[in-house]
């Protein structure tokens, strides 16, 4: 049986990242219900 | 994309950011902007290295596009602050959905090759094709 890959958000979905005031975010919870623009950037400022 | 924050919340949407930077640059950023979406934080990289996200190198510094952008952001009045650990790492944006569904992938290719708020708008109002 052929094994499907995962999807990105799939693989993104339970890491779990800190935001700037340290409160912990899963990715996955961002697009769980509705959909989620995920911008990755260089760096802040 | 500060701007048109009120856009995608009339579409129903989400914003988030990541950066490799660390939790004193994205407190500065997010006081300076006063952005209301969660900065996130991967000191790891560990979500860039997922994504596929690209990495620049010395020359795309003299490419004319990045010359371009620098000239446009500065206009913008945006400024450049401390660069940190990876300084050619390049960005992406990303459009995802329930389901874990990719819905939309923009994957930089260059300093400045940015999706704009724009073309993210646009894929949103895209029916999936999944």
């Amino acid at each position: 049986m052929a094994i499907m890959p995962e999807s990105l958000s799939q693989q993104l979905a339970g890491i779990v990242l800190p935001d700037a005031f340290g409160k912990t975010i899963r990715l996955g919870s961002l697009w769980e219900t509705n959909p989620a623009v995920l911008v990755f950037l260089r760096h802040y400022g | 994309m500060r701007e048109h924050q009120q856009a995608f919340r009339e579409k129903r949407t989400s914003l988030a950011a990541i950066s490799l930077g660390d939790s004193h640059y994205a407190r500065l950023f997010q006081e300076e902007t006063k952005i209301d979406f969660p900065l996130l934080i991967d000191e790891h990289r560990q979500t860039y290295e997922i994504a596929n996200l690209k990495s620049a190198n010395i020359l795309h510094l003299l490419r004319g596009d990045n010359f371009k952008s620098r000239k446009r952001a500065r206009a913008a009045g945006h400024q450049q602050h401390k660069l940190g650990r990876n300084p050619f790492q390049l960005g992406g944006s990303f459009i995802f959905g329930p389901g874990n569904i990719d819905r939309f992938a923009h994957l930089s290719q260059t300093f400045g090759d940015n999706a704009s708020p724009q073309t993210l708008l646009a894929a949103l109002d895209r029916p999936f094709e999944g």
